[in-house]
């Protein structure tokens, strides 16, 4: 029998490998953490390289891996063990107790009637859902979820009585099984640098100090704000926005590296604000060096075109409490010749991407590098962003790329 | 468009490993971010330091950095150190950069080149340690080792004493001078717009002292904190023991010439300008052990490390001040071979750390002191407008 492909990871890689490998004929399991396949490309607000919201590129691959019956995706599932050599693995996939199945039709009655309720991780903690929830709009499966921290199962059920449909099993169990395949692709991506770590950039205790992240759920019109960018003390629109560069990145006490993509970012959050109040907005944004490489410097250009956004050479050292509740930015403006001070209605901490496996989370079969970046070897292949820093367009080249390695590796055997 | 102006720069790559080896070599590690000078809190808003410090060194401009008062503006906190994102050290840069000052500032030039470097430390002692010991060979008394009570100067006369430190201390004021002189004139030339200069040096100076006794620019260290106390006790102990050194001079010579007539060295312990002295060195041995500790005990191995200057000096001192103490208590314990011998090297380490005082890092105190009377004179620390 044909050995399958195991693609760990349900973000924009791990689907695109996914879709590519099983296109050519092989079998694929695509296994997923979370309830929903897209990863963090389904919580931008826009991304690169055209600006359009996620759901665009998301659906298109939605429909190919539903029209495929090669790939069979598990999400709320995660890779416990991968025993045996290139070619010939043993892969124990385990998922989570599926308290809500596959009859669910979205109804929402669930949600009239719990009582329970949690931070809404797919907003980064910014808003809160109901214990029983859709994880966003465009979930893919299209089904709710219940956490199960935060439910309080049997003693409640009031979901369990409300539902038309019998999709909720408030007692599923834990299930295992054990998958052989030929090859394992880790598309394990990335998760947002702990800003907070940075102490002279008060993440944790200036009031409107945010992260790039969160500034994407802010922008979406089905984010925590429903699209406005409001200050976080008294939610008046921000208008006047800080955006710090290199928050962590290129820098030996935090992120070593250059992740890469921030510089962009915040010159497409630059845009979201300007697009948003066109008529009084302004923008600072403070670099070491801005990185914008092949085309995207078209976009930069546009943007400097704009003399409400500012591009400041110099790194953002300090950001305090103004009185007001303001924040007050610090940096020294190296080609002004000066330091300057901005009291600013919003600050946006351009962090970078760390990768998910680092520090700890690294499974004992897996080789990684110094910074915690998956390496290709032992038969194991690394895909997008848990290869190396780099954006939606390089990751999906590389996970092209993977797909053709995965199957050559069946072939050599 | 702006005007567009060409600028050629002569890189002295010669004085770039001079720094480097001097300490600095860290620098070229530096890819311009200025997160140094915003968390340094000492900095002033206009042309911050050390971020533009750190392109000169990497580009060799010497003429630039050297002339710069900023250089001694900064009081080695460490803050920039701890915070630079790449390892490139500031704070070493700008110790180095200091450094280089010492040999090239103070006047009689060969001087300053035996003070480079460790090779040249044994002929620096072997010149007090013989001229010492020949003054003592003529002027002290006939068997001064077996006349009790114990009194120094009967190996060491006052006006043997005078003899020896007194032209070689003049010559350290001139080379001194010379420095300060031509550390003044560079700074003046490298501020072609010195509209602002309105302040007079008294004012500025008298501010400047007052600060100084504070520690105000110390207290505002962090990465360093520790260093402010230690360097108070140290300060405040020298003072006391040169008020001290001074009194007993006086004393000395207004009885010799019948002005007056004062109790002899050496003063019983009760005596106010002995209590003087001895309160000094107790702040001073408490101050320098502090640094001591700080500096090789306990050192960060990342940042604020301690060059050939810094170690010729912090030992000098320590070396001084202890043997200073051992040689009162010995002789208080009457064992009358060990005092002398202790005395003898109290008296070798008191001319090395004087007479050299220009060419080393005892000449801070001069440089940073002019540096800072200059930068309060333009207004360097107002804020930017």
């Amino acid at each position: 029998m044909e050995k399958a492909v195991l693609v760990v990871g349900g973000g924009i890689s791990g689907m695109t490998v996914a879709v590519e490998a099983a296109e050519c004929g092989k079998k694929v399991y695509l296994v997923e953490k979370e309830a929903y396949l897209g990863g963090r490309v389904s919580r931008m607000n826009k991304y690169f390289p055209k600006l359009c919201p996620p759901y665009c590129g998301m659906e298109i691959n939605f429909r190919r891996i539903r029209a495929n019956k090669n790939i069979t995706v598990l999400t709320s599932s995660e890779v416990t063990e991968v025993s045996g050599s290139e070619g010939d693995y043993n892969a124990t996939v385990t998922t989570a107790p599926m308290m809500v199945n596959q009859k669910c039709v979205c109804c929402d009655d669930c949600t009239a009637v719990c009582t329970e309720s949690r931070d809404d991780k797919f907003n980064y903690d910014l808003s809160k859902t109901k214990a029983i929830y859709l994880p966003h709009p465009m979930a893919f499966p299209m089904r709710y979820t219940i956490d199960p921290g935060s439910c309080k199962t049997e003693s409640c059920a009031k979901c369990v009585e409300v539902c038309k449909y019998n999709a909720i099993e408030l007692n599923a169990k834990e299930s295992s099984q054990t998958l052989e395949v030929e090859s394992v692709v880790y598309a394990t991506g990335w998760k947002p640098f702990d800003a907070g770590k940075i102490e002279n950039l008060g993440y944790t205790d200036v009031t409107n100090v945010i992260t790039n992240v969160e500034m994407e759920r802010f922008a979406s019109t089905v984010g925590p704000t429903a699209g406005k960018i409001l200050r976080r003390d008294n939610g008046a629109p921000a208008k006047k926005v800080v955006f710090v560069q290199c928050a962590g990145s290129r820098d030996e006490n935090y992120l070593p590296y250059c992740s890469s993509i921030c510089c962009l970012v915040s010159i497409k959050q630059a845009k979201y604000v300007r697009d948003l109040y066109p008529e009084d907005s302004e923008v600072y944004i403070f670099y070491i060096d801005l990185r914008a490489p092949g085309k995207y410097e078209t976009f930069y250009k546009s943007l400097q075109e704009d003399t409400k956004v500012n591009f400041i050479k110099g790194k953002v050292a300090k950001i305090e409490q103004g009185g007001d509740g303001s924040a007050v930015v610090t940096a020294e403006d190296i080609l002004g010749g000066g330091k300057v001070v901005i009291e600013c209605d919003l600050v946006v901490l351009a962090t970078g991407m760390e990768p998910s496996l680092s520090n700890g989370n690294t499974p004992n079969w897996l080789k990684v590098d110094d910074n915690g970046f998956v390496q290709s070897a032992n038969g194991m292949i690394a895909a997008g962003v848990a290869a190396a820093p780099v954006d939606v367009t390089t990751s999906i080249k590389s996970s092209t790329g993977a797909a053709l390695h995965a199957i050559q590796k069946g072939i050599g055997k | 468009m702006p005007e567009v102006q060409t600028q050629t720069i002569q890189p002295d790559v010669a004085f770039v490993r001079e720094l480097m080896n001097n300490g600095g070599d860290s620098l070229k590690k530096c890819f311009q971010c200025g997160n140094c000078s915003v968390v340094c809190n000492i900095s002033p808003d206009n042309q911050p330091f050390p971020r533009k410090e750190m392109i000169w060194a990497q580009w060799g401009l010497k003429d630039k950095l050297v002339a710069n008062a900023d250089i001694w503006l900064c009081h080695n906190c460490n803050d920039c150190s701890t915070h630079c994102p790449r390892g490139a050290k500031p704070g070493d840069v700008m110790a180095a950069i200091r450094n280089t000052s010492f040999a090239r500032l103070a006047g009689f030039e060969f001087m300053g080149t035996l003070l480079q470097s460790p090779v040249k430390l044994p002929l620096l002692f072997a010149v007090p340690a013989i001229l010492i010991a020949v003054v003592i060979a003529m002027a002290s008394k006939k068997d001064f080792l077996s006349i009790q009570p114990i009194v120094f100067s009967n190996m060491m006369p006052v006006s043997a004493i005078d003899f020896v430190f007194l032209p070689a201390v003049g010559f350290a004021v001139i080379a001194a001078i010379m420095g300060a002189k031509k550390f003044w004139n560079e700074m003046s030339r490298s501020t072609p717009d010195r509209s602002s200069a309105s302040g007079s040096f008294f004012q500025a100076a008298t501010a400047v002292l007052v600060g100084i006794l504070k520690h105000e620019k110390l207290a505002k260290c962090e990465t360093n904190a520790p260093r402010f106390k230690s360097h108070l006790f140290t300060m405040y102990g020298f003072i006391m023991l040169f008020i001290t050194t001074n009194i007993v001079a006086a004393m000395y010579y207004l009885t010799k010439f019948g002005i007056a007539d004062f109790v002899q060295t050496p003063l019983p312990l009760s005596h106010p300008v002995k209590i003087l002295g001895n309160l000094g060195a107790i702040f001073a041995v408490t101050g320098v052990t502090l640094i001591v500790h700080r500096r090789y005990a306990f050192a960060r191995k990342d940042v604020g490390k301690s060059s050939y200057y810094d170690n010729h000096f912090i030992f000098i001192l320590y070396g001084t001040i202890l043997t200073g103490i051992l040689a009162e208590l010995i002789r208080l314990g009457e064992a009358t071979g060990l005092a002398f011998a202790i005395y003898y090297i109290h008296l070798i380490l008191v001319f090395v750390l004087l007479v050299y005082g220009p060419f080393s890092k005892f000449a801070h105190i001069i440089y940073r002191f002019l540096a800072m009377t200059y930068s309060k004179m333009i207004e360097r620390d107002r804020a930017r407008s």
